[in-house]
């Protein structure tokens, strides 16, 4: 944000006291755009209000008046409600009042007041330009006589700037220059004896270049009200820290003990085991794998049964799944085995296997409705018409045996069944399977009485 | 010999899925005496032994493990390396997936699972060993539980020769399926503890010692037997119980478990350690103090600990509670001195070994560098040392990320960096920076008025490098936020019927905070306001006035604040609410008689301290957080209405600004805190009171100034205005 010295070296050759005086405004602006590009403009135009604030700075009337001449120069081409500067404008030609007594009051961010004949050029610069007046040079416009003329009307500007404005939060416009004058009320040094008051061309320069000009100069900065900001208190914790106790454990690594005495049998066993995987067992592999389940009860852990291997089970040696399923009612993982056996592909076996196991042990009341549901979106949505048959043939045959065997509570499942019935009465079985329903409906008085209707 | 090369070769074409050859008599006899040496600890014969038989079965995985076992019992657990090398071969052999616990199917691999688990274990790959573990425990879970009697029959009809020798395997094979039970519940409840999940440890504990441990009860053959070996287990139980209940922090049974404990083994250091433990747990520092110094610190335990990095950690964590953080931060510095060197112990003995982990199994984990370091990081925090404990913590974090509390503490560390308390305002360096300096001399001298002490200057690279900035600030408190369970707030809008079972369940999640025990719900809900306050100061900070409201309102409606969390909510909020023009109702927030409780705890705990007053050991408890300031009601009001002043000043109704500031001065306490300067300055000359200014300027920084004003001069007469002069 800072100017280079170099840059502010070209900025106070444009807005020198000889050229200020001698040169028109549109010399002044032809070097302005000599030695600045569009980009520097903002920068430029921030360290010109800054010079503009101190007296000082800018001591001669033609100075002040191009140095805001450069200002609207900078944006001539953009509407001037854009110009960033706009609003010190409006602040020139409406000067907050001043108090008399300056001494009591003195605004250190206020651009001192300026003429009748400036505020003329100005207002008639921002509102209606004409080319002869960039003809004329600062020192012409100074000298103008204009008590007689008509004063330009701004007010359009005011009003769209006091909209934008108003848009802005408060905190964005309450910053305060950071530089305030401090003129020294006695002479600093010999030099100055006597002369109080009067501008030192090297003093002053010297005073510019610090502050535009480098790191963090002074123009980058501004002063606003800031909040006392209170950092919050650290955490408080009742047992935060790692507080260490001795492991009185060894743990070490293991033995392992079934080296060289594991049984032929497990061997064996498990040899046909993943046999029973792939496909039918002979009558009697079957009979001796059952024979060492039924010797050892544990063994079936060790036959390399997972549910994932299941359904293979299932499809191929449906007799062994379900003695191998009985053993494992104990283990934990049970509910696994069931829940792939209600989700695995409807088929003869499978449905084997759950019919004997309902009739060998207690199943869960959900297993059986799951499968049963399952069996029956199964045999509403299979296409092949003889399958279809086929399969409602063996549901029918295995609800009602089911019923019969009362494993399942009719009433549970009444409505879908009967759907299922209705839906494939032209099967024998399906129709038997209804007039078995209504014949446990009518048995039962406390039936839903849109079944009886029917 | 050319026997067994022909068996070789059949072996070699059955290996892909037949099954192995039959066990010879005089296998099965090399085998046997191969166990009961490895049973006497002659690992030495054991090996050669295992090495015969290898001989013989070159394809038995199961041979090839226990002679894997045997060499490294033998080597002393030193050669971890090559016994990890030979259990994948072994797994090789066995066709199993180590990897992949999934791939579990056989009970007979589970011993290999174990293993590798134990193997992992030590190596401090917690999680992993766990999964291993969790699946393994669903297939031993059968056999060690009621396994006698029944697997016994199995044998009986296997092994047909021998009977001597039979009884002996069978007997022993049962007792050794059992330990292997045994040692897999132990070691899952050991790793549930090390993951700091008490809960799941001691639901284990207590499914163990309902099943695996009171097995004999069935057998009536064995009872006296196995009656013995469940006395064994007792104790051991005993400090697993212990533990879970002092990380759950259940003292009450703890008080129970520990008072068994110490009636039993009263000198086993474990038991001295956890009894230190609960007693700083319930805030007895002296006594846990007392019990630490009351064990003789050999060097080293049997697992392979180091007691006096213990030691010293644990004296360290006493004095943080006791607010000598200083003396804290000193034995946190020992213990970490003594881990270096035990490390550095280990390392020169490997030095011998030609492998690169040529430390014992059990030492391979001992180091406790992060755990120091996190201890050490929280320590320094409270001793007022950001940056030095910025490193530890940032260190820390890698191995604790799931801690919420720790990513918070970092960005504590990273908030003190950058404001080391709130008195720093007060101090001179600050309120030089109210005025620059000065440039120029003569009528061109200018006063260079300090920008503030806001310094908006971005870090440099991106946040998520680790940096004590304000930006990685902001990260660490989003991950803080994001590890805690959902807002209670947020979460119970949904379900109002049954808004007893909502309460009910956040009670009884505990939040890990490894390494330190898991959080509590009344924990979580306190660090939650902590986070949430930190939110809101670090969005201010990085002015994202937006997410410092969201914060400050979300504080604001916790159900459990502090007095100070709630001062600090509206005063983060006034604040981000200015910055986005809502100053009216900042100006309400910023009340100062609306100022009425600054305490840095919740009253609940302050009532239980009083209660614990009477406790004449109780009273070290409180207070061992770092000081806060403003300390007192007064100084808090008078900054709540300097800020009051400042919302004033922005919309421009100077005289309240004035007219606050000045009442704010008069109680704020001195050195004033350099905004007020500030203020007073910007109020002046934006009214145009230069004069006033000037006296503030010479009477407060009279080096930037020659310049003294005598109120009633005007200087007006006297000096022209430049500007006139020159025209």
């Amino acid at each position: 944000m800072a100017l280079s010295v170099k840059e502010l070296a070209s900025l106070l050759s444009v807005l020198s006291e000889d050229t200020t005086q001698t040169q028109s405004f549109e010399s002044l602006a032809t070097s302005f755009h000599h030695y600045f590009t569009k980009q520097d403009h903002f920068k430029v135009g921030s360290s010109i209000v800054l010079l503009l604030q101190n007296r000082d700075l800018l001591p001669h009337p033609t100075q002040k008046l191009a140095a805001i001449f450069l200002l609207y120069e900078m944006y001539r081409t953009d509407p001037i409600a854009a110009n960033p500067f706009a609003t010190v404008f409006v602040h020139i030609l409406n000067p907050p009042t001043e108090n008399q007594e300056a001494g009591q009051f003195d605004l250190h961010w206020a651009i001192p007041a300026i003429s009748p004949a400036e505020r003329y050029f100005l207002s008639q610069l921002i509102s209606s330009p004409t080319k002869e007046m960039f003809k004329k040079t600062p020192t012409q416009i100074i000298q103008l006589d204009v008590s007689s003329m008509q004063n330009f009307d701004v007010s359009g500007l005011q009003l769209a700037l006091a909209e934008r404005q108003s848009e802005m939060p408060a905190q964005s416009k309450s910053a305060m220059p950071c530089v305030v004058p401090d003129r020294d009320t006695k002479p600093s040094s010999f030099d100055h004896f006597g002369k109080p008051g009067v501008i030192n061309p090297d003093v002053q320069r010297q005073t510019i270049e610090s502050l535009l000009t480098g790191n963090k100069a002074p123009v980058e900065n501004c002063m606003m009200p800031e909040f006392i900001r209170l950092a919050p208190p650290l955490h408080i914790a009742e047992d935060e820290l790692c507080w260490m106790n001795p492991v009185d454990m060894d743990y070490s690594v293991a033995w392992d003990t079934t080296m060289c005495v594991s049984s032929s049998a497990g061997v064996e066993i498990r040899r046909l085991m993943s046999k029973a995987f792939k496909g039918a067992l002979t009558l009697q592999q079957q009979q001796q794998l059952l024979d060492e389940l039924e010797k050892d009860n544990k063994l079936v852990y060790h036959i390399g049964l997972t549910p994932a291997k299941l359904p293979d089970l299932v499809e191929n040696n449906p007799l062994v799944a379900i003695e191998v399923l009985l053993r494992l009612m104990q283990s934990n993982q049970i509910t696994e085995y069931f829940s792939v056996l209600v989700n695995m592909e409807m088929s003869l076996h499978s449905m084997e296997v759950v019919n004997r196991l309902t009739t060998a042990v207690e199943l869960p009341s959900e297993f059986i409705h799951l499968y049963i549901s399952n069996c029956i979106s199964t045999c509403e949505t299979i296409r092949d018409r003889y399958l279809q048959n086929r399969l409602v043939r063996l549901v029918c045959v295995f609800l009602q045996s089911l019923i019969r065997n009362k494993i399942i509570d009719v009433k549970d499942i009444f409505i879908e069944v009967q759907a299922f019935c209705i839906e494939f009465s032209r099967i024998r079985e399906a129709a038997g399977l209804f007039r078995l329903l209504k014949s446990l409906d009518s048995a039962d008085p406390q039936n839903t009485p849109t079944a009886a209707t029917r | 010999m050319a026997d067994n090369k022909a068996k070789n070769d059949s072996d070699a074409e059955m290996e892909t899925s037949m099954p192995l050859p039959q066990v010879t008599e005089s296998q099965k006899e090399l085998a046997s005496q191969a166990m009961s040496e490895f049973d006497k600890k002659q690992y030495g014969s054991c090996c050669s032994l295992m090495h015969k038989l290898i001989a013989q079965r070159p394809t038995d995985p199961k041979v090839a493990h226990n002679k894997a076992v045997a060499e490294f019992f033998q080597s002393g657990f030193l050669t971890t390396d090559e016994f990890r090398q030979q259990l994948s071969k072994v797994c090789q052999m066995a066709h199993v997936n180590i990897d992949n616990s999934e791939s579990l199917e056989d009970v007979d691999h589970s011993v290999i699972y174990f293993n590798q688990a134990v193997i992992l274990y030590h190596l401090r790959q917690y999680k992993a060993a766990l999964n291993i573990l969790d699946k393994l425990f669903q297939y031993i879970e059968p056999l060690g539980s009621s396994i006698v009697g029944t697997y016994r029959l199995s044998f009986r009809y296997t092994v047909e020769s021998s009977v001597r020798d039979r009884k002996y395997v069978d007997s022993n094979n049962e007792f050794q399926e059992e330990a292997l039970a045994k040692k897999a519940t132990m070691l899952l409840v050991e790793l549930y503890l090390c993951t700091y999940q008490p809960e799941k440890a001691m639901g284990m504990v207590h499914y163990a010692e309902k099943t695996v441990f009171t097995a004999g009860k069935n057998a009536g053959e064995k009872e006296n037997k196995e009656d013995q070996v469940d006395e064994a287990w007792k104790p051991k139980i005993s400090l697993y119980k212990t533990r879970c209940l002092l990380m759950m922090k259940s003292m009450k049974s703890c008080k129970r478990e520990i008072k068994s404990l110490m009636s039993t083994q009263a000198m086993n250091t474990a038991v001295i350690y956890l009894k230190s433990n609960f007693e700083h747990l319930r805030g007895n520092h002296k006594k846990a103090m007392k019990m630490l110094g009351s064990v003789s610190t050999s060097d080293f335990t049997e697992a392979g600990e180091c007691m006096p990095v213990m030691y010293n950690n644990n004296l360290g964590c006493i004095h943080f509670h006791l607010s000598k953080h200083h003396l804290g931060a000193f034995h946190f510095r020992k213990a970490f001195q003594e881990n270096e060197n035990a490390i550095k112990d280990i390392k020169r003995g490997a030095e011998h070994n030609k492998n690169l982990s040529g430390k014992t199994l059990n030492s391979i984990g001992m180091s406790r560098h992060f755990e120091l370091l996190y201890n050490m990081g929280i320590q320094l925090l409270h001793c007022g040392k950001a940056m030095p404990a910025f490193d530890c913590l940032v260190e820390a974090v890698q191995v604790f990320r799931s801690n919420p509390r720790l990513w918070l503490r970092l960005a504590e560390c990273c908030i003190m960096a950058n404001r080391q308390n709130n008195d720093e305002d007060r101090k001179l360096e600050k309120r030089l920076e109210v005025i620059q300096g000065s440039d120029g001399s003569g009528i061109h001298r200018k006063l260079r008025l300090g920008p503030g002490l806001k310094k908006d200057n971005p870090s440099p690279g991106t946040p998520a490098i680790p940096a004590a900035t304000h930006e990685f600030a902001a990260l660490c408190l989003k991950n803080a936020l994001h590890l805690l369970p959902e807002d209670p707030l947020t979460a119970e809008k949904v379900p109002i019927e049954d808004s007893d079972t909502v309460k009910i369940t956040p009670e009884m999640v505990l939040v890990p905070a490894p390494p330190g025990n898991p959080l509590k719900a009344a924990e979580v809900a306190s660090l939650r306001c902590s986070i949430l306050a930190a939110s809101a100061y670090v969005a201010l900070c990085l002015n994202d006035y937006t997410l410092a409201l969201l914060h400050a309102e979300n504080l604001l409606k916790q159900p459990k604040l502090t007095g100070a969390q709630r001062y600090l909510g509206h005063l983060y909020m006034a604040e981000a609410q200015v910055a986005m023009d809502k100053i009216a109702d900042a100006i309400q927030l910023l009340n100062p008689e609306l100022v009425v409780d600054i305490s840095l705890t919740l009253p609940e705990n302050k009532t239980e301290q009083d209660k614990s007053e009477r406790d004449p050991e109780a009273s070290e408890s409180k207070g061992y957080f770092y000081p806060w300031s403003p300390k007192d009601l007064t100084r808090a009001k008078a900054i709540a209405q300097y800020n009051l002043a400042t919302a004033h000043a922005i919309r421009g109704e100077y005289d309240k600004a004035g007219q606050n500031l000045g009442e704010s001065s008069s109680r704020i306490g001195t050195p004033l805190p350099a905004q007020m300067y500030f203020l007073k300055l910007y109020l002046d000359l934006i009214e145009g009171r230069r004069n006033m200014a000037q006296v503030v300027i010479k009477d407060h920084f009279g080096h930037v100034t020659p310049n003294r004003v005598e109120m009633k001069m005007n200087s007006k007469p006297g000096v022209p205005r430049p500007d006139t002069a020159v025209s």
